[in-house]
């Protein structure tokens, strides 16, 4: 299940699932597709954030779907990023990491200030460069009081629920939460993001609103391989960070349309299978935003 | 507004008109089976002498309009032994026929009809079914469904694999209007989709119009599906029931008096009480179960009044520890039918219908609750007037108070969260007449107007081209804020070629006024209807189809071809990532644009004789094109199935052993596929072809069942058959979709395909007492 929900439809949508998954319960057999191959498109993607860092912009191409080999890096481009106060930062590429550009120096985002991405190279071999641009305005850190793991048993599981505590801010917010557990990043892929839009919690106190769920460790001898490639498991004692940050609509939508579409049609309750939308200008895939981030650890509690 | 004053106008001046052949003479009547006193719809009375015939429409009754004399009629029905009695008549008279049934529980009697009404009913694109038939189709799980049926008929093809949905020459199923005794059913499926509601028990047939609707229904573009329960009870205390894999199921009917009859069916699925015997406390607490409930009670005032009294109730529960999920229709209809003289016949209905679903999270600390339900109630009244022996008036209008309740939902701890329900009329006022221009042609034509109207309370958003909203609109309870007018022609002629051939030809437009807000390839439960509105329009179909038909061998084997093309406008898609559940802009994510079906079907039949069934096969086109879908291409509608091949076949062995066969074949529908990728973080994500450029893999599957009556001239007071089937025999793996992911060592991404069915053999005992 995509972890993109809207609040208050969310976790009922999971349960039609669950059900849904047990009548269809059926079988996998591997099947061979013959389709033509889409013409590359150039695919840049960053996320710069309020973190004092290098901030990063990777630029690869892409290529037949079913293609044996890992998709190329595209490099010697010219990147630059400019601010709506006047900064301008220009970023390069490592020798050692191909397709890889950072900035010369650390630097951090501000809130309410826009930032435009620039991309300029010969994509195509022509000799002539490209040029590709994107936006990103930064919104407000989101605020968090406080957050805290709630034991539950679920279907004779051990689980957690993760519960988080503030002011919901008024407006059409969306968020995305990434964790650290032990020091160790858990959620580095868009499949693994947990983002929220603000539909029925707008401009309200959140007193302990799920917004997600994790396996007790006990759990591990009893999943199967499939599930522990999904699952967090969480051991009584451990530091569990959680990473918020409020995010534009469009970075919301594009990985909530990652998330759906990357394993294809969703027969019962998704629609077409459909492209999913860029703010990268020229044709290009990918997507460039920029946020605030907040930190929150907790403890996990004994069952 | 005028177009309505004339055609009010036009109704009474066909009022008016219809008094002036009222000198004849009138014979009516009714057919019925001499055992259970059955009525016996589709059957012939000829009147020798001047070479005359009627048929009994579905209450069983036939009206000859003839001059003082004396006459032999010769009332013929398939499986019933033929009769010929002598009529004097010197006034206008009633009478009631009595066949004789042939045959018994193994009859081979396919559909009581007239041998030769594919050649002389004027309506093209109408499939008929009889229970008896349906019976006979090896089912999935042993479940007889009519739905499930009917998907074997030319032009109609299942949304997905087990699917209840389904599609008529290239539509979706929300635009097939489904009726159980005339009142819609908005969700015909049970367990997900697996099974119709329809329980065979207590179904005499169905009727299935693909396209050309009868005058006094509409709403929908491509189908309307005519599910009727049993005619007339029996006159004696009986039963019928079965028990089954899935679920078992009992009716049972009888009489109250001399006047009342009743009936009483229900079915319930028991998978769950497996649940039980768990070892998991989790299981144990968890149900998966289905139910429903008809009622029927029919009471005679006299030969003139009749009142039906129809009642449908079913629910699917799904509960577990975390939450439950409900759906479930209730439908329900009273029906006064009313002989004002011997030649107008009324029928006075109020219907009413909700589906509604429920989901409901228990969890601690996420406990919430989301409901939404359409609910409908209908008045009605139609008239059958038949002049003389070559005018066959009906008239009659309509009225619709249509309830939205898209969703609410209330979670613990937060306000409730509500997407307005809305509420709509639609009326329809229509006039037809069926009209025997020369022995060898007749024809058939008339008119609906249709009327729809949104009625507030409501909040109405305004879009402007980017379909953005900009504003929005308050309408106060009660203010009719927007309207629709239709008319919708329907015309139609049969030209009788020989004794042994005709063709047909007719032109319908039909209109929709309202949707659901699915873009799923195999339909869900969460179904929400939306209606027209000031932001969208309804959908409009202009079908023109002709057709050749032809019976051989003195009307054993029946065969036809059919061409159509249908023009859609309006028609309706979503854009890309639409959200459509719980969306307060839901219109904003509507896109409409125009629409072309066109097909041919052809269908061999073999009605009697041991060896029955049928032979068809559908060629076929659909296509779309929206401004803002696929870039503005014109895109294969997601039910285009190019080729359709069915074989039915069913072959009586012995009184006591029967056997079933059926093959499908069906092109695979259109589908996306990704035809590049690109990478984020070691995640691959695809880059689509355009819409629906792709097909997935034909589908083929073969069920076969045999019948076992263990003794066919038991005396006892029951009498028991078991059916044993097999769905999928050759173990076909149809995909039901196609998903990707990526391998744990390579990285790289590959494609499987998930199927739902392997083989699924099944036992099922039937009894009748």
């Amino acid at each position: 299940m995509s972890k993109a929900n809207n609040t208050v439809s969310g976790s009922l949508i999971f349960f039609i699932l669950h059900f849904s998954f047990l009548m269809f319960y059926s079988c996998t057999a591997p099947i061979d597709i013959d389709t033509d191959d889409s013409d590359p498109v150039i695919v840049i993607y960053g996320a710069i954030t309020d973190e004092m860092k290098q901030q990063e912009i990777r630029i690869s191409r892409s290529s037949p779907y079913f293609q044996n080999e890992p998709n190329t890096p595209v490099s010697r481009a010219i990147v630059i990023i400019e601010s709506s106060d006047n900064k301008r930062y220009e970023l390069f590429e490592p020798e050692a990491n191909p397709g890889l550009y950072v900035s010369s120096s650390e630097w951090a985002v501000v809130p309410g200030v826009t930032y435009n991405l620039r991309v300029s190279v010969d994509f195509d071999g022509d000799g002539n460069p490209e040029n590709y641009d994107a936006s990103t305005t930064v919104a407000a850190k989101m605020e968090l009081d406080s957050v805290k793991l709630d034991p539950m048993n679920i279907m004779g599981h051990k689980n957690y629920a993760l519960n988080i505590y503030g002011e919901e801010t008024p407006g059409r917010d969306h968020y995305l939460f990434k964790y650290i557990l032990n020091d160790t990043p858990v959620t580095t892929k868009i499949s693994k993001y947990v983002i929220y839009g603000d539909m029925g919690i707008n401009d309200l106190y959140l007193d302990g609103l799920t917004i997600d769920y994790f396996d007790h460790i006990d759990n591990w001898e009893s999943d199967s391989d499939d599930q522990r490639k999904h699952s967090t498991y969480l051991k009584p004692g451990e530091i569990l960070v959680v990473e918020t940050a409020k995010i534009p609509e469009g970075y919301y939508n594009f990985i909530d349309q990652c998330q759906k579409e990357m394993h294809g049609e969703n027969p019962v309750f998704g629609g077409p299978a459909s492209n999913i939308t860029t703010n990268i200008s020229g044709g290009g895939a990918g997507f460039f935003c920029g946020y605030c981030i907040s930190q929150i650890p907790t403890t996990v509690p004994n069952f | 507004m005028p177009l309505t004053k004339n055609m009010l106008s036009i109704f009474l001046l066909f009022l008016c008109l219809s008094g002036i052949h009222s000198q004849n003479l009138i014979l009516e009547g009714s057919v019925r089976d001499t055992e259970t006193k059955e009525i016996l719809p589709g059957a012939s009375i000829n009147v020798k002498e001047i070479k005359l015939w009627a048929v009994t429409d579905k209450s069983g009754h036939f009206s000859l309009t003839l001059s003082k004399g004396k006459y032999s009629l010769v009332v013929s029905c398939l499986g019933y032994e033929s009769k010929e009695i002598k009529v004097d008549l010197s006034e206008n008279k009633g009478i009631v026929i009595q066949l004789a049934s042939t045959t018994n529980l193994n009859e081979v009697v396919i559909t009581a009809r007239k041998a030769d009404e594919q050649l002389t009913r004027i309506n093209m694109g109408v499939e008929r079914m009889d229970i008896k038939e349906v019976r006979k189709i090896p089912a999935l799980m042993g479940e007889v469904d009519v739905i499930k049926a009917l998907q074997l008929l030319p032009g109609v093809q299942a949304a997905s694999e087990g699917s209840s949905g389904f599609s008529v020459r290239g539509g979706s199923p929300d635009q097939n209007l489904i009726l159980l005794d005339n009142t819609t059913v908005y969700n015909p499926s049970h367990l997900m989709g697996f099974f119709s509601v329809f329980n065979n028990d207590v179904i005499s047939g169905l009727e299935l119009y693909k396209g050309d609707l009868p005058l006094k229904h509409g709403g929908r573009l491509s189908s309307l599906l005519d599910v009727q329960t049993k005619n007339e009870m029996s006159q004696k205390f009986n039963g019928t029931g079965g028990i089954g894999l899935i679920s078992s199921r009992l009716m049972l009917e009888g009489l109250l008096g001399e006047k009342t009859s009743w009936l009483v069916g229900g079915r319930r699925s028991y998978a769950d009480l497996f649940l039980k015997l768990s070892s998991d406390e989790s299981m144990r607490k968890s149900s998966i179960y289905f139910y429903d409930l008809n009622v029927k009670m029919n009471h005679s005032f006299s030969d003139r009044d009749k009142l039906a009294f129809n009642i449908y109730y079913g629910k699917d529960n799904f509960g577990a520890e975390p939450g439950d999920f409900k759906y479930g229709n209730a439908a329900a209809s009273l029906t006064w039918n009313h002989v004002f003289n011997q030649n107008l016949f009324g029928k006075f209905s109020t219907n009413f219908t909700n589906y509604d679903y429920g989901l409901a999270s228990k969890l601690e600390g996420s406990k919430a609750q989301w409901k939404s339900a359409i609910t409908d109630y209908m008045l009605r009244a139609d008239f059958n007037q038949p002049v003389n022996d070559t005018w066959n008036l009906n008239y009659g209008l309509s009225s619709t108070f249509h309830h939205f309740n898209p969703g609410i939902v209330n979670m613990e701890d937060y306000p409730e969260y509500k997407v307005d329900g809305t509420n709509a009329l639609e009326h329809a006022v229509y006039m037809g007449n069926e009209q025997k221009v020369t022995d060898n042609l007749s024809l058939k034509y008339g008119l609906r107007l249709s009327v729809f109207q949104n009625i507030g309370k409501a909040t109405v958003f305004n879009y402007d081209s980017n379909h953005e909203s900009t504003d929005s609109t308050v309408h106060r309870p009660g203010d009719i804020y927007n309207s629709y007018t239709y008319l919708e022609p329907r015309v139609g002629l049969v030209y009788r070629l020989n004794k042994e051939s005709s063709v047909k030809a007719n032109y319908v437009r039909n209109v929709q006024y309202l949707q659901l807000a699915n873009n799923s390839a195999s339909g869900s439960p969460l179904d929400v209807w939306f209606s027209s509105s000031p932001n969208v329009k309804p959908q409009v179909v202009d079908q023109f189809s002709v057709g050749y038909f032809r019976n051989f061998s003195d009307n054993m084997f029946e065969g036809s071809v059919e061409l159509y093309y249908k023009g859609l406008n309006n028609v309706i898609d979503f854009a890309e990532h639409a959200n459509l559940m719980l969306n307060k802009k839901l219109e904003g994510e509507v896109r409409t644009g125009k629409g072309k079906s066109y097909g041919a079907e052809f269908m061999i039949r073999k009605n009697q004789g041991r060896l029955t069934g049928f032979i068809n096969y559908t060629l076929s086109r659909s296509e779309r094109t929206i401004p803002e879908i696929n870039n503005g291409k014109t895109y294969l509608a997601p039910y285009d199935k190019p080729h359709t091949l069915n074989i039915v076949v069913s072959y009586e062995l012995s009184r006591k052993v029967s056997m079933s066969a059926s093959w499908v074949f069906v092109t695979g529908n259109p589908t996306t596929y990704p035809t590049g990728r690109f990478e984020i973080e070691g995640e691959y994500f695809p880059i689509y072809s355009g819409r629906n450029e792709y097909r997935k893999p034909n589908y083929d599957r073969l069920d076969l069942s045999l019948t076992y009556v263990p003794n066919p001239d038991s005396k006892k007071w029951y009498k028991g058959e078991w059916n044993f089937s097999i769905y999928n025999a050759y173990a076909r793996k149809n995909p039901w979709t196609i998903t990707y992911d990526q391998d744990d060592v390579t990285g790289l991404p590959y494609a499987e395909m998930i199927y739902l069915f392997g083989i699924v053999p099944s036992i099922t005992y039937n009894f009748k007492f």
